[in-house]
């Protein structure tokens, strides 16, 4: 399949290393949708979503991506405390990504990281340390990243895992609503989906082989 | 009277600084370059690599000298040429056998890979009386002697920091979240190839320039010292660049004043002046 607008699955099976531990699956998504998968442990959600963002390799079957790269939050073991980030320097990665806008001024840019981490829950925290943060305010962070970034396709594994069911409410809300308003998908990979149904996003259920 | 006397300590300094300006441009050019690829270094947690590559890449350059007809030219000189490329060789060398992969047994490998190198190169230098004479000064890291040629190679340092000053943010993005910088389109694999070949090339000019001391100190001793309570990446990296300037100013004077060798002066210059900046930061 060749890459374009929409995120597009045909018999696709993942694995670690050669061993399949999810799929076949088939499935699509288009701007301004939202998807949340759910599972129990050990199904490969999270060896799916890795797939999904280009990470690691598929076993088998068809995958199309948009062009421009993912905005992706992996599990939380991906975090490194040995870079002392501030969280305005995690913000900043999102103008990394190979969709970024380029054109827009210093000052505009800010104003935007401000804005996002307003939207998130964390006011006036761009000067705070990344790693002295709590585990949820992290999420918040990544997630505030990931908004910034102008990839089409935004991948989120269990990046509210841990908020308390009001913010993953808002937060879940938020995303979603970002998806519709700026025509881009949502991707996200969680235990407790309720909240992301609520905001309006389709729900794909694994059971424990890896298959719907 | 004590106009006098400060003038006459001007003077002295005005003279030391003319008799030993080639060493002490190196020093400073090396304590603003060297740093910089150390917090990389420091991102990654690297540090035993980078206290195992010198010494590889020194045991290449003893190896060369040890070749009869190889590195010494007809005057019985060490050829420059022939001694940097001994290193780079070491360099990646000591790169390969560190290995891309960070598992648990990395540290292992290093402390082995270091040992080895270390082992090696005294063996050549006790097998190699002229490789013994040559190699000693860049061991103890007496870079006083340094002519304007040594200093003109220390400066092709900048070259290898610049690069990395100008990938900083990407190299940083990949080296604290790996997975979400190769999804966003980051080719991370050549950004870490890049580090890797960068950090080999400025091993090597340091390890023939200023010897394997001074290079691993002024790679992992800024850095180390810049961590302690940085605020962000932007801010270790000027501390360390900064401390490591600072190293290599007092070093240099603590040099000529002690009679102690300049290297392992600014060794030991980079821990009061890191500690002090971060004090002052902290404040």
């Amino acid at each position: 399949m060749q890459p374009g607008a929409a995120l597009e699955l045909k018999d696709l099976v993942v694995g670690r290393g050669s061993t399949p531990v999810a799929g076949p699956l088939s499935f699509s998504l288009a701007p301004g949708e939202s998807l949340v998968i759910t599972g129990p442990n050990g199904c490969g959600k999270t060896t799916l979503a890795r797939c999904l963002a280009g990470v690691a390799a598929p076993l088998a079957g068809a995958l199309q991506r948009p062009v421009n790269g993912v905005a992706f939050i992996p599990q939380s073991g991906d975090t490194d405390a040995l870079v002392p980030l501030s969280v305005d320097e995690v913000l900043r990665f999102a103008a990394l990504s190979s969709a970024a806008n380029t054109a827009q001024s210093a000052m505009a840019a800010h104003a935007e990281r401000a804005a996002v981490l307003d939207a998130v829950g964390l006011p006036g925290a761009q000067h705070r340390r990344f790693a002295q943060l709590s585990g949820g305010e992290r999420q918040r962070v990544q997630i505030a990243r990931v908004l910034l970034s102008e990839c089409p396709l935004m991948i989120l594994d269990e990046a509210t895992s841990a908020a308390d069911a009001a913010s993953e409410q808002m937060l879940a809300a938020a995303i979603a609503a970002h998806a519709r308003q700026r025509g881009r998908m949502a991707l996200v990979v969680a235990h407790h989906p309720a909240a992301w149904v609520a905001a309006g996003a389709r729900l794909l259920t694994l059971n424990a082989r890896g298959t719907p | 009277m004590i106009a006098a006397w400060l003038q006459a300590i001007l003077d002295a300094q005005l003279l030391l600084w003319r008799e030993f300006s080639p060493a002490w441009w190196a020093a400073i050019v090396a304590g603003a370059t060297l740093p910089a690829l150390g917090v990389q270094v420091a991102f990654r947690g690297q540090a035993l690599t980078t206290l195992a590559i010198p010494q590889v890449s020194f045991a290449a350059m003893a190896l060369a000298l040890a070749i009869p007809g190889f590195a010494l030219t007809d005057a019985h000189e060490p050829s420059m040429l022939v001694m940097l490329a001994a290193a780079f060789a070491g360099a990646l060398l000591g790169g390969l056998l560190a290995g891309q992969r960070q598992d648990q047994h990395a540290p292992l490998r290093m402390g082995a890979v270091f040992v080895g190198a270390w082992a090696l190169t005294e063996t050549v230098r006790a097998l190699s009386p002229v490789g013994e004479m040559r190699l000693e000064p860049l061991l103890h890291g007496e870079l006083l002697g340094a002519s304007p040629s040594t200093a003109g190679l220390v400066a092709l340092l900048v070259l290898p920091c610049a690069v990395i000053l100008a990938l900083q943010r990407r190299l940083s993005f990949c080296a604290a979240f790996p997975d979400a910088a190769l999804a966003a389109g980051l080719n991370t694999r050549r950004l870490e190839r890049g580090l890797a070949l960068m950090l080999g090339a400025a091993i090597a000019l340091g390890t023939v320039t200023l010897g394997p001391l001074v290079t691993a100190a002024l790679l992992l001793l800024p850095a180390a010292l810049a961590a302690r309570n940085a605020p962000s990446a932007i801010s270790m990296l000027r501390r360390a660049m900064l401390t490591g300037v600072l190293a290599a100013l007092l070093g240099s004077i603590a040099s000529v004043l002690a009679d102690i060798p300049l290297g392992a002066a600014i060794a030991l210059a980079c821990v009061p002046i890191g500690l002090c900046i971060s004090a002052l930061q902290r404040r």
